[in-house]
């Protein structure tokens, strides 16, 4: 288990979230991979925090931060999806085109 | 001289006391609603009141700067404007605006909004910047939802939550990297770090992420698609309040990040920020030549004034963060004058150029408040909008940045052509007699002629320039 | 002691008075009433006549200055509102103000039944205002101020019968060539400025600061900057006052009503250039080049338009000419440093001029509008009084031996004898001048007032003295050009009041000027007498030609023949300098370079509007394909910043 080894496994957690935000098309599926997105990150920090960082308590206090922030983001993201459900009765973004010129 | 701390708490209070007190008072009281803003405008007062000397620090890394007493300043008027201009839509409905419920919890949320913006504005490490940068955008998030009825608002809110949390994941990963890159949280220790190892892969891999996350936010070019749903489908105070306060935190962001922790490699960036100003301007300039939606147009309009924003980052420190203040007061001035007559024009009919016609004929007040405001988006010289976009060419010229700066004059002309087709449905097309008769109350009348004020004289009178200006090069 | 700033006040008062009377009342079909607006229009002068003269009585000799406030205040220029009441000030204001005050009540009678009456008397008083703050400004700068509001009223007033497209037309010709001469003005100013900033505009310190050059000897170093700015003063004084080159808007600003003619055109703003000539004496002293410059565009403007005043057969035209001919006496004896002198001849002047006009007004209007000496005649018996005012008038113009005339023409020719650079030739010419003025005005007294009556029968019927309020303006001005003379009669002992009171101005100035001069040895007596001859002489060739049958009139009042290449032939000269280049100079940006324009505007348009239907066919409505172009965006960025870092 190297730096290089850990920093290539979050930025193909990256990847896999962009890949699973543009692939599917269910809301709650889409929100699911931007949670993976910010997990990608917050591996990085644990990562910097365990090999190479002179301040390696930050990495960690960050990421605690990190993971209450995206909750208040998920819980309103998910308010909006249950409005939007209740509107709409699906959850396809392709179904997100009333919003035009 | 008062403590330099107090306006923040009180900022910091101010939402929970109007709730509770919303919880506590008759149904239909507007106690809150005087609470917020006698207590914005208190504390409006009080930022004027605090020594703008040194810069104060409270336990090490809460910062209050010249910059950011001067930002507070905006963002406080900006949520000030903000809530009046909310006001009117939590009065009545429409055929074409659903009336808004929970002023209360509404304005209480802005404020917080307001607050993260200050939280950004302090921060002098990389996790009270990402608090302060989420705790500004969540709560747009929510604001943009507000209209739970409007299926409209709800697809504007769902796109919006999804392109900006893939706009913080991008950020997170820039930290990531950039602490990976320094070891630290401090923006002290970074830029130490930055001046030492300038071309460090992680350094730029990071840069690359952070750029493209605040571009999200600040709407630049390509990563602006979500603004003109958004600006469009959101509830039209939250549109107002989205292109002021979170653009001027976006901008606070890039030129804190600029001058603070990667000024080391400000030289190197320059070529992408003035590419990435020069297309946005471009395309923001070009996207609202053919829209005939108000606020579509707006959308387009406010990502064009990103472009000219992001032009003052590329000058010297003391020069591009006044004129940057300077211009988000004269934007935010010209901007909310325009959302103002807006409102007016939307509460009966629908929100498109062809409602303007006849504008000048019916109500002479607001054509020539509207041409006040436009021309000054446009920066016509003896407004203020002119001298606004004047020091930010002044700033990039500083550093040289000559040809952006002729690219950027060259889009003005573009841009006066957009802004006086408005004009032009508002002065020259003939009345459309199907058009219902517009209804202004008092508020908008006082807030319309403050504001056409404010922006005539802020260019005439040298007091809101000369005092920036002072500030900052104290 | 009254406040100076209340001269100029009462007109403003008076003008706005009369606008607010003109506008409120400008829907109704009949018009204000007169005898209260003609009341109002007369009392504001009248007042600011008082003034003037409660002033005037307790002068002390420097003058008296007061400063209101600051105008101008930048890093640049500082500029005050004072005033400056001296002798030659006084001199001014007294006959601007006086014989504007006679003007307005005669205009009261000459304007009567006219729609535009109370607009008439607003632009009168405007220009009483912008006259008064023109002679009593201490600054060029506030100077130039009334200097250009007394071209505006003259434009204005050139043109008040707006309907009628010649009067129009001459309202824009006097216009256009007064603003060729005031860029004179102008670059003056900025001459001076860049010799010494902003505060030489002030007389006051103008006149220390060349008194202090001179007596240190470091004038020679500005000298040719203040060559320069004497030449281009010089200029601007040649477009207010009709002299060559820009003397062809005066003969047609008599478009105007004929007080207009007598108070602006005549007696007051043509004169503001000698005024100016005279208030920078000190300046001109010092550059004798510019002051023969003077000299000699005076003694042609005089001789040439005396010779066009011959032609003339506009009653209003000849008197036109004939100021233009008197201008050039003016500007002969600045020409000479006799600056008081030429101030003097303005005075009387002023007087015979206003009472030669309104006679001719008076005549005019009892022929209904009739300005054709041709049809006239015989006019000597039916309007006795007038009559009498215009040869009143006449004899002093003709410089008869004891008329206002004689006394200040007298003067300038001693003078140009005396201390002219070829003294005895230019004496020559001017007397030659003198005959030709008695001739011109003797044809002009013969046509309309002695023979036969030739106009129309239906006039005939109804030619009658004009009434009162006409009549006693006149009469005044009448005695007025009878007994002004004697303010300075330079032949009897003692009466030199007229040079005593501009001595504190111009005194130390015209000694300077005269001292390498020796004086003549001539007896004045000489002088008086050959001018005497002059206008004697010039008599009998009028009585000789014009005592015998006038032929018939046919077509217009234009001049014909050799007349009129004589008297058109600066308008030509204006044709081929001015308005033919531009006119070509406008064709080339109008056709050439705008076609260019144009099209590159269609160009950039065309490109413009491509684009943005592409923008806006690139606004994608799904989520996903936004969120895909954003990271095909940053993807793209990325690749920018691996290439431009040299890491790809």
């Amino acid at each position: 288990m190297t730096l290089l080894n850990c920093l290539l496994l979050s930025f193909i957690l990256f990847g896999i979230g962009i890949f699973g935000l543009l692939r599917r098309r269910h809301l709650v599926a889409m929100l699911i991979s931007i949670e993976i997105m910010l997990n990608a990150a917050n591996m990085n920090f644990i990562t910097f925090a365990y090999f190479s960082a002179e301040d390696s308590s930050a990495g960690a206090v960050f990421n605690l931060f990190v993971i209450a922030v995206t909750a208040c983001e998920m819980a309103i993201a998910l308010a909006i999806v249950v409005s939007m459900y209740r509107r709409r009765h699906s959850l396809d973004v392709n179904e997100l085109r009333s919003l035009h010129e | 001289m008062i403590h330099f701390l107090l306006p923040d708490i009180l900022l910091l209070f101010l939402p929970f006391l109007i709730v509770t007190i919303r919880l506590f008072s008759p149904k239909r009281s507007l106690l809150p609603w005087y609470i917020a803003v006698f207590g914005l405008s208190i504390i409006f007062i009080l930022l004027n009141c605090i020594s703008v000397g040194e810069t104060h620090l409270f336990l090490s890394n809460w910062k209050v700067d010249r910059f950011g007493i001067l930002m507070r300043e905006f963002l406080v008027l900006a949520a000030l404007m903000g809530i009046s201009f909310s006001k009117e839509y939590f009065n009545y409905s429409s055929d074409f605006t659903p009336r808004m419920h929970q002023l209360s919890e509404f304005m209480a949320t802005v404020i917080m909004a307001t607050f993260g913006g200050i939280v950004v504005l302090s921060a002098s490490d990389l996790l009270t910047f990402f608090l302060g940068l989420e705790l500004a955008t969540i709560p747009m998030y929510a604001l943009t939802a507000w209209n739970k009825k409007d299926s409209i608002g709800s697809e504007a809110a769902t796109k919006y939550i999804l392109m900006g949390s893939v706009a913080t994941a991008f950020e997170l990963f820039g930290f990531s990297y950039l602490y990976g890159f320094s070891g630290s949280m401090l923006f002290s220790e970074i830029a130490a770090k930055v001046v030492l190892n300038p071309s460090s892969p992680l350094l730029w891999i990071s840069v690359l992420f952070l750029l493209s996350g605040i571009g999200f936010k600040l709407t630049l070019f390509p990563f602006h698609t979500w603004a003109p749903d958004v600006y469009e489908g959101a509830p039209t105070p939250v549109t107002a309040i989205l292109s002021v306060t979170s653009k001027a935190v976006a901008i606070s962001f890039v030129s804190i990040l600029v001058f603070g922790p990667l000024y080391g490699i400000k030289e190197q960036m320059a070529p992408f920020l003035s590419l990435l100003a020069g297309i946005t301007l471009f395309v923001g300039n070009l996207g609202a030549l053919k829209q005939y939606k108000l606020r579509r147009f707006m959308a387009y309009s406010s990502i064009s004034q990103a472009g000219y924003l992001l032009i003052a980052v590329l000058g010297p420190f003391e020069l591009a963060l006044s004129s940057i203040v300077y211009y988000l007061f004269i934007y935010a001035f010209s901007n909310f004058l325009a959302f103002f007559i807006f409102g007016v024009i939307e509460r009966n009919r629908p929100e498109t150029f062809d409602s303007l016609r006849g504008l000048s004929k019916e109500s002479p007040f607001l054509a020539v408040a509207l041409a006040i405001a436009l021309f000054s988006l446009a920066g016509i010289p003896p407004l203020a909008g002119f001298l606004g976009k004047f020091q930010l060419f002044y700033s990039a010229a500083q550093s040289h940045h000559y040809i952006l700066i002729t690219f950027a004059i060259l889009n003005n002309v573009l841009a006066l052509y957009y802004y006086i087709q408005i004009l032009k449905s508002a002065w020259v097309d003939p009345p459309d007699s199907s058009l219902f008769h517009l209804i202004v109350n008092l508020r908008q009348k006082i807030w319309i002629f403050l504001l056409s004020i404010a922006i005539l004289f802020g260019a005439m009178l040298p007091f809101l320039n000369d005092n920036i200006f002072r500030i900052m090069n104290y | 002691m009254i406040p100076l700033w209340l001269i100029p006040l009462f007109p403003l008062v008076g003008t706005i008075v009369l606008a607010i009377i003109a506008l409120s009342s400008s829907d109704s079909k009949q018009g204000p009433a007169e005898s209260i607006t003609g009341a109002v229009a007369v009392l504001f002068p009248i007042l600011s006549f008082l003034s003037v003269v409660t002033l005037s009585v307790g002068m002390p000799v420097e003058g008296i200055r007061g400063t209101i406030g600051t105008w101008i205040d930048t890093a640049a220029i500082q500029v005050n509102i004072g005033f400056l009441f001296d002798g030659l000030s006084r001199v001014m204001l007294l006959f601007i103000t006086g014989i504007g005050s006679l003007i307005a009540i005669y205009s009261v009678g000459y304007m009567h039944k006219d729609r535009s009456f109370a607009r008439f008397f607003a632009y009168i008083n405007l220009f009483l205002f912008s006259m008064t703050i023109l002679v009593l400004g201490d600054s060029l700068l506030l100077t130039f101020l009334g200097w250009e509001g007394v071209g505006l009223c003259s434009y204005l007033l050139i043109g008040f019968w707006h309907t009628d497209l010649k009067n129009t037309k001459a309202g824009n010709k006097a216009f256009i060539v007064n603003r060729v001469g005031d860029v004179g003005f102008l670059l003056g100013m900025l001459c001076l400025v860049s010799i010494g900033g902003s505060a030489l505009l002030s007389y006051d310190a103008l006149n220390a600061w060349l008194l202090n050059a001179l007596s240190l000897g470091s004038i020679s170093n500005a000298m040719p900057l203040l060559s320069l700015a004497g030449l281009l003063f010089f200029f601007g004084c040649t477009g207010k006052s009709a002299q060559i080159p820009l003397l062809t808007w005066l003969p047609d600003a008599m478009a105007g009503p004929t007080p207009v003619s007598a108070l602006i055109h005549a007696a007051t703003m043509v004169t503001s250039g000698v005024y100016l000539l005279a208030r920078l004496s000190n300046l001109f002293v010092l550059i004798p080049a510019v002051l023969n410059i003077v000299l000699f565009v005076g003694l042609l403007t005089a001789f040439w338009a005396a010779i066009a005043g011959l032609f003339q057969n506009d009653i209003k035209k000849v008197l036109a000419y004939s100021t233009i001919s008197q201008l050039g006496y003016m500007f002969m004896a600045a020409g000479v440093a006799a600056f008081d002198v030429s101030i003097f001849h303005v005075f009387t002047h002023a007087f015979f001029k206003a009472a030669l006009f309104l006679g001719a007004g008076a005549v005019i209007h009892s022929l209904t509008g009739e300005q054709d000496m041709r049809r006239m005649g015989g006019l000597l018996k039916k309007m006795p009084l007038t009559s009498l005012v215009m040869i009143f008038g006449f004899l002093a113009i003709i410089g008869f031996p004891g008329f206002a005339g004689f006394w200040s023409k007298d003067l300038i020719l001693e003078r140009l004898y005396v201390s002219g650079p070829m003294g005895p030739y230019v004496y020559a010419i001017a007397l030659l001048t003198a005959v030709i003025t008695a001739v011109y005005m003797g044809r002009l007294i013969i046509m309309t007032f002695f023979g036969k009556y030739r106009g129309s029968k239906e006039n005939e019927a109804h030619i009658h003295e004009a009434p009162a309020s006409m009549l006693i303006p006149m009469l005044l001005l009448s005695v007025g050009s009878a007994f002004a003379g004697f303010l300075w009669a330079g032949l009897i002992p003692g009466a030199e009041f007229f040079r005593e009171m501009l001595a504190p101005v111009v005194g130390a100035a015209q000694s300077y000027a005269m001292l390498g001069h020796t004086a003549a040895h001539l007896s004045p007596w000489i002088f008086a007498a050959l001018g005497t001859l002059a206008a004697i002489i010039g008599m009998l060739i009028a009585w000789y030609l014009f005592m015998r049958p006038v032929p018939e009139a046919k077509g217009g009042s234009e001049p014909q023949g050799f007349g009129a290449s004589w008297t058109f032939a600066f308008d030509k000269l204006h044709e081929y300098v001015g308005i033919i280049p531009t006119k070509v100079v406008a064709w080339l940006l109008d056709v050439v370079v705008n076609t260019i324009i144009m099209k590159a505007q269609w160009l950039t348009g065309g490109i413009i509007e491509i684009l943005g239907d592409g923008i806006r066919a690139f606004q994608v409505r799904k989520v996903r394909l936004q969120a895909a172009l954003s990271f095909i965006g940053m993807a793209l960025i990325t690749i920018l910043v691996l290439i431009y870092g040299g890491l790809l």
